[in-house]
């Protein structure tokens, strides 16, 4: 029977599964009555044989996959005391656990016999688990050798010995040690060490003592070709991100990364949000010819990112997206810097974030829109000093823009003349180019070009809260989000128009259907 | 879902025109090529040979196969980039299509296994572990007609081990 069942599936390769320790039959209630034969010529042993008419399979590959979607700990006990079969697909087929509804009791002893029970985990988020310490942790690195993810986000008590531990597992591939507030800066430094951690993608140490020396060291690594696999390091809310120096070589070293580098290096993305990186260390980073393979930088809510540390980053980098949204102190001079000829950065950005950014003007965006034609994606939120203009000089310099946000700034829609034959900057940009546009808590009146004018199909157009008091959007439109317009009159024509075209009006949002005149609106 | 979207997208030149798939109950469904490609089996056995008229499929049923259907040609419509269905929408769709009595459920587990469907295999499994969710080690014997072959010693020890989440 074990040979047969071995060789049962053409093609299958032999695996564990098909020994005939696990020859066994999952037998399910209420087969219909002449129903079929088996539907997989995979056959077990029965462990047990109802009285039923047929019985019906499911290979274990299967029961495998459907026991991988537990993670849930309590379900997994469950599962392990139904039977002989389902306790060694559990062994065998468990992927992921999830701690954090028993953070507050997991502790060592609790972890090391669950981990035992799952030596095939891959994936395991402990965060929170505050009772865990060396003793576990050290002990994961043994009891299950193909993690690939363990986040260990507030973990307070392990320390750098776990880390080495942990270091040698060959599939890690993401450790979040977010907010363990333990590990000081130069022994994470030490922990990442070449040749430790060999399949390292994402570092995530937001919110730790992680300074200059962690972030040198990794990306040091990562510059030489000795860490090649890493994609992203995220070193925000980190206090001790303050340094003016970020070396990729040590000072006097002049030689020139291996030839190899270029097709070596993945595309790196670093986080350095709410930190106090300061444009000397941009220029530092600047220095190394893998800088070019730096695709994604977020520097979102940096106090000290101004506009010499934009110029920095246009002496070098070629990052394809940049976060400087909430950077309040950068004006037009560093968007000049950014996008004028000189710049490395200008050619190669694709989306570019200014939320927040108090001091852009017009004139700034303008020169920027000039400069950066690649640009797919733009957002200048909460910019009070951005208005109109900004539609046409959009129009005018960005060909593949496909993603403009506009919340809460002085957009107006009233540029053009009312009876103005051409069409307006924005929609000519709706009509070739864009695809989501976000006109939220802006000035737009009642009688607008939006009134007056369609949107292309497809688009999707946020407007909450603004003060159109008429359905004034086209109804080809793929989506529309109007959360807090007071539609009033209005919604009854609307409603009509979207029981027309309900299938191309593909989603509305609105909780203003809420009070608008409830039914009579809806089925008129 | 991303991947057969795109290869949704770009359908190559022998995927063009109907194929027709009998199933093991001889139902036949004339089904577009690109269609039936999304599974991976049948993709494979397009690429072998393109002239081939039809394809047997000895496991599968046609009750099914229809459904594999259905579900493949919702897919490759809606996880087009501008189908403007969302995500949303697609979970809906695919709550109510696994929203079937238990015995369709694992014979659409098993012709997804078998045409190899990824994503209405992860579909159908996580149904399937949902209605395991929250259940005593009995309640789920029960509701899949599993016998209970640990020994007392065993049940004791697992019993023991969990202690700890049920102070």
């Amino acid at each position: 029977m074990g040979q047969a069942a071995a060789k049962g599936r053409r093609g299958a390769p032999f695996s564990p599964l098909n020994s005939p320790k696990y020859q066994k039959k999952l037998t399910f209630r209420d087969p219909p009555a002449g129903s079929g034969p088996l539907l997989n010529d995979f056959s077990f042993t029965f462990v047990a044989a109802p009285v039923a008419p047929l019985e019906r399979t499911l290979p274990m590959e299967v029961v495998r996959l459907i026991l991988s979607h537990l993670t849930e700990i309590t379900d997994l006990y469950s599962v392990l005391s139904v039977c002989k079969l389902w306790q060694a697909q559990v062994k065998e087929g468990t992927v992921f656990l999830d701690a954090f509804d028993w953070r507050e009791r997991l502790g060592d002893s609790q972890l090391l016999a669950l981990l035992k029970r799952t030596p095939t985990i891959r994936s395991i988020r402990l965060s929170g688990c505050q009772l865990l310490s060396d003793a576990s942790i050290s002990a994961m690195a043994t009891a299950c050798p193909y993690l690939e993810q363990i986040i260990l986000n507030r973990c307070l008590q392990f320390t750098t010995a776990s880390l080495d531990a942990l270091s040698q597992l060959p599939y890690l591939e993401v450790l979040s040690l977010g907010s363990c507030s333990q590990l000081a800066d130069g022994d994470l430094a030490a922990a990442l060490r070449e040749g430790s951690f060999p399949a390292l993608k994402t570092m995530i140490l937001a919110s730790t003592k992680a300074g200059p020396a962690t972030a040198q060291a990794l990306l040091r690594q990562w510059a030489l070709g000795t860490r090649p696999c890493l994609l992203l390091l995220d070193l925000s809310s980190c206090a001790g991100m303050t340094g003016t120096r970020l070396l990729l070589r040590p000072e006097g070293e002049r030689s020139s990364a291996p030839p190899s580098i270029d097709s070596a290096l993945h595309p790196l993305e670093i986080r350095l949000s709410c930190t106090g990186v300061r444009a000397g260390a941009l220029a530092d980073l600047a220095l190394s010819p893998a800088i070019g393979h730096l695709r994604h930088l977020v520097l979102a809510l940096c106090p000290s990112v101004d506009d010499e540390a934009l110029a920095a980053l246009a002496r070098g980098f070629r990052l394809a997206t940049l976060d400087l949204s909430h950077c309040t102190t950068i004006g037009d001079r560093g968007l000049r810097d950014l996008s004028g000829p000189g710049s490395t950065l200008a050619s190669t950005l694709i989306e570019l974030n200014l939320a927040s950014c108090p001091n852009l003007t017009e004139a700034g965006v303008a020169a920027l829109c000039v400069g950066c034609p690649g640009l797919e994606a733009l957002s200048l939120a909460s910019n009070s000093g951005i208005g109109d203009a900004v539609l046409a000089a959009v129009a005018a310099g960005l060909p593949r823009i496909r993603t403009l946000d506009l919340s809460r700034t002085s957009v107006a829609l009233t540029a053009d003349e009312p009876d103005s034959a051409t069409p307006s900057a924005l929609f000519q940009l709706a009509s070739e180019r864009l695809y989501a546009l976000n006109l939220s808590h802006c000035p737009v009146p009642d009688g607008s070009l939006l009134v007056r004018q369609l949107l292309p199909p497809g688009m999707v157009l946020q407007m909450h809260e603004t003060e159109v008091t008429r359905p004034a959007w086209s109804l080809s439109l793929g989506r529309l989000d109007v959360r807090g317009v007071p539609l009033g009159a209005a919604a009854g024509e609307l409603f009509r128009l979207m029981a027309l075209h309900g299938p191309r009006l593909a989603t509305i949002l609105t909780d203003a259907m809420c009070h608008c005149g409830g039914e009579n609106a809806l089925f008129v | 879902m991303a991947t057969p979207a795109a290869a949704a997208a770009a359908p190559a030149p022998q995927l063009e025109g109907d194929i027709k798939l009998v199933s093991e109950d001889a139902h036949e469904f004339v089904t577009p090529k690109n269609v039936a490609a999304q599974c991976k089996m049948i993709k494979t056995m397009l690429e072998v040979s393109e002239e081939q008229e039809f394809i047997n499929l000895p496991n599968v049923k046609g009750k099914e196969l229809e459904k594999v259907i259905e579900y493949c040609r919702y897919h490759v419509q809606a996880d087009k980039p501008d189908s403007g269905v969302s995500d949303n929408d697609k979970k809906t769709w695919d709550e109510n299509f696994v929203k079937v009595d238990k015995e369709t459920l694992f014979n659409l587990i098993m012709a997804a296994n078998y045409l190899d469907v990824k994503s209405l295999l992860d579909l159908t499994c996580a149904t399937v572990a949902n209605m395991l969710k929250n259940k005593t080690p009995e309640e789920i014997r029960r509701e899949f007609n599993i016998k209970n072959d640990l020994t007392p010693e065993e049940e004791e020890e697992i019993k023991r081990e969990s202690a700890w989440l049920y102070q």
